[in-house]
């Protein structure tokens, strides 16, 4: 018997208590420090199974929740990754008819023209495979990656997938036989086998509007940026014991300063992403030249430029004006 | 029935009556669970149904206040008048409607005593009810009121039930209408509410613009044209590669002309938000976007201040030909007079638009009823006019789909 209907998130980044469904292919492990109430939220999309929609600025680990969540909870990570050319069909298999057809020519004639079955011409795609380990009673996490970015009809085409949990690969079907049909259900009721069905979790950007009966059925989560102690929390999971204290505190101190900043607005606000890739950069320096990362940072005044700024400001108009402020501080 | 399904309820219907997308399976889902799984505390309770609830950060502000209002409001209401009642009986009961297990929130039937019946007896209806409140009780006169308990020695035996039902349904609508005399009152209904609603939210304007649209093929050959290779394979009688196609994409393509400034001014954020579903919708080719003031002239400009002019001809010519274009205007119904002049101007201009495509549609911001005796009444003869409602923007988007123009509309007739 297993205890998938007794598995919970946690999100306090510590090593994952359950014992993986793949023991051969384990998610890999994440250091991820959730809010309480995301934690809830996702607690909440696990017991319902709902899909939970996930917004919030970028690099702010929307993306990151689901790694966590799959690590955690132990079940395989199915990742989607939309592109503006993605359909809803391909999340769930490809079929691929110009094999099928090289194939009849090339047997044409011979002593033996059969062919394979037509099922072996369809490959599942990530959601279509999610749905098959559900029939075989095994739950996953299903990551369906900026969704705003593909064309306004595939969030609709999702719709009914994402209600029904089946599909059947209609150009596979033989003659005289039904298409091959994969049920996440399993012909139960939904509530009979909620623990076994895969728990989707959707980003956007909101780039584009969702449709609204896609909405109705999301469970919504915006996720916002951690206050100073969640930062600290998130930093010492990243760099457990590789940074002092004190280096920790001032830095995520002048960060802050930089981020909520007020003289002008940012194109791209820098974010948790960012903060870890500049300890990333901060640590480096410390470590492979000597320099004093505390000392720096603490000395650090108004007008000078800070170290790292490439980690943390992303493009060049939020650039030009923090050289201006610098300037302007400079000259007062 | 428990009693936070009671308070819920005007929570979730606030919600949908403000355009939030929500359905009676999203209410049930919430209550089941709630019913299932309890309720810690009632920011437990806010999170959760927020989550459940509220399906974008406008939504969420929105959530918010209507939580504050219907629920959070009554249960401090409630709960101050358990606090005052228990100081007046000696008692040393202080549980909050909603407490720490769910087993409390089922059993805490609150009920109040009508303090018109007040020092009757103790009916026998009482007997398994806990404390107990009745919604008709005034709250400034809370202070006068006693708390029943099951309990024997918190029992106040000269106090009488007049109702042993439950009323919080009821009673948070009374309690902000007789919001005055307590001190509590009113103090969270004073939040100013500063997410602007529109008549027609951008998710609905959004909705409608998916109706444009002219699939076509273009753009790289990627796709099987599975018909086009059973043919090849036909003629030739042997296979010899598959034939491609490209996608179908969306060509339907927008020349937007807003009216800028002057009477058109209360209506900017309307039509920047018109604007931003547009753009958000993301399923048209290509959106132009110029602005004119009172009626398109010679010249259109493309910065909203009526900077960087253009001849009309050529915007015309190179955006409108065999395009969607819709104007938005007041065409003189806001000031809510006749211009002959207007009227003239604009239908030469219409005539001009004619000649280069027929899938044209003009709204109006200002009402239907406010167009009579106004330009705007005549101009709408020449034009497919329609008001800025759900049901305009439908049906304007309808003509610049190829729809006919409405009988009686037609850029040739007689006006008198």
């Amino acid at each position: 018997m297993n205890d998938y209907a007794e598995r919970q998130y946690e999100g306090k980044g510590n090593n994952s208590q359950n014992e993986p469904i793949f023991k051969d292919d384990p998610p890999k492990k994440e250091h991820y420090i959730a809010a309480k109430p995301l934690v809830e939220a996702v607690n909440v999309a696990l017991y319902l199974r709902r899909p939970l929609l996930l917004e919030g600025e970028a690099g702010c680990g929307k993306t990151r929740l689901a790694y966590s969540v799959a690590y955690e909870l132990g079940y395989p990570l199915k990742e989607c990754y939309i592109r503006s050319t993605s359909r809803a069909k391909d999340l769930l298999y490809t079929y691929d008819a110009v094999k099928r057809l090289y194939d009849i020519h090339e047997k044409k004639g011979k002593d033996d023209e059969s062919l394979p079955p037509r099922e072996e011409y369809a490959t599942l795609g990530e959601l279509g495979e999610a749905i098959e380990l559900s029939q075989k009673d095994k739950p996953s996490v299903v990551l369906i990656d900026e969704i705003d970015k593909a064309d306004i009809d595939f969030p609709n085409d999702l719709l009914l997938v994402l209600d029904r949990l089946w599909f059947t690969i209609d150009e596979a079907k033989e003659k005289g036989q039904k298409a091959p049909r994969y049920d996440a259900l399993n012909g139960q009721e939904r509530h009979e086998r909620t623990h076994v069905l895969p728990l989707i979790i959707i980003t956007s950007n909101r780039e584009k509007e969702l449709p609204k009966p896609f909405l109705r059925r999301c469970l919504f989560y915006y996720i916002e940026f951690p206050q100073k102690d969640k930062l600290e929390e998130i930093v010492n999971s990243h760099f457990p014991n590789r940074l002092s204290t004190e280096t920790v505190d001032i830095a995520i101190k002048r960060f802050l300063q930089l981020r909520q900043q007020k003289q002008f607005s940012w194109r791209k606000r820098p974010s948790t992403s960012e903060l870890l890739d500049w300890f990333l950069a901060l640590e480096r320096d410390e470590k492979q030249q000597g320099i004093n990362i505390y000392q720096t940072l603490s000395t650090l005044t108004e007008g000078r430029e800070f170290p790292h700024l490439e980690a943390l400001v992303k493009n060049q108009s939020d650039r030009d004006k923090l050289k201006d402020l610098e300037i302007k501080n400079e000259q007062e | 029935m428990r009693e936070y399904e009671a308070l819920l309820y005007p929570v979730f219907d606030y919600l949908q009556r403000h355009n939030v997308p929500l359905g009676v399976s999203e209410y049930e889902l919430a209550l089941s669970t709630l019913r299932d799984s309890g309720i810690a505390d009632i920011e437990h309770l806010k999170r959760f149904c927020r989550l459940v609830w509220a399906k974008s950060l406008e939504d969420q502000e929105l959530f918010d206040t209507a939580f504050a209002e219907f629920v959070e409001y009554s249960v401090q209401v409630e709960f101050v008048k358990i606090l005052r009642d228990v100081e007046q009986t000696d008692s040393s009961i202080s549980t909050s409607p909603f407490d720490t297990d769910e087993e409390t929130v089922s059993d805490g039937n609150l009920q109040q005593d009508d303090s018109t019946v007040n020092q009757t007896e103790h009916q026998s209806s009482q007997e398994h009810g806990q404390k107990s409140f009745d919604s008709e009780t005034e709250l400034k006169d809370s202070t006068q009121h006693t708390l029943q308990t099951d309990e024997p020695d918190k029992v106040d035996t000269k106090t009488e039930t007049q109702e042993s039902s439950i009323q919080w349904g009821h009673s948070h609508s009374r309690f902000h209408k007789r919001g005055g005399g307590n001190l509590y009152a009113g103090r969270d209904l004073m939040k100013f509410h500063l997410t602007p609603r529109f008549p027609l939210g951008r998710r609905e304007m959004a909705g409608a613009w998916r109706h444009l649209r002219r699939l076509q093929r273009s753009g790289h050959p990627e796709e099987l044209d599975v018909e086009g290779t059973i043919h090849q394979v036909c003629q030739s009688g042997f296979f010899v590669q598959p034939v491609l196609q490209p996608r179908r994409r969306n060509q339907a393509k927008l020349l937007l002309l807003i009216d800028q400034r002057g009477s058109m001014s209360p209506f900017r954020p309307l039509v920047k938000l018109l604007l931003e579903s547009i753009l958000r919708g993301g399923m048209l080719g290509r959106v132009a976007v110029y602005y004119f003031h009172d009626c398109p002239g010679e010249y259109l400009y493309q910065q909203r201040n009526l900077h960087e002019a253009f001849p009309c001809k050529d915007i015309l010519l190179h955006h409108a030909r065999e395009n969607s274009v819709l104007i938005i205007s007041d065409a003189g119904a806001a000031r809510g007079n006749y211009d002959h002049q207007r009227q003239q101007q604009t239908r030469a201009f219409l005539k001009e638009l004619h000649e280069y495509t027929y899938l044209y549609a003009w709204l109006n911001p200002v009402p239907l009823n406010r167009w009579q005796g106004t330009t705007a009444e005549v101009i709408a003869h020449f034009v497919p006019m329609y008001p800025f409602d759900r049901e305009g923007l439908h049906d304007a988007i309808t003509i610049l789909r190829g729809h006919p123009f409405p009988p009686g509309v037609n850029i040739d007739v007689k006006y008198a």
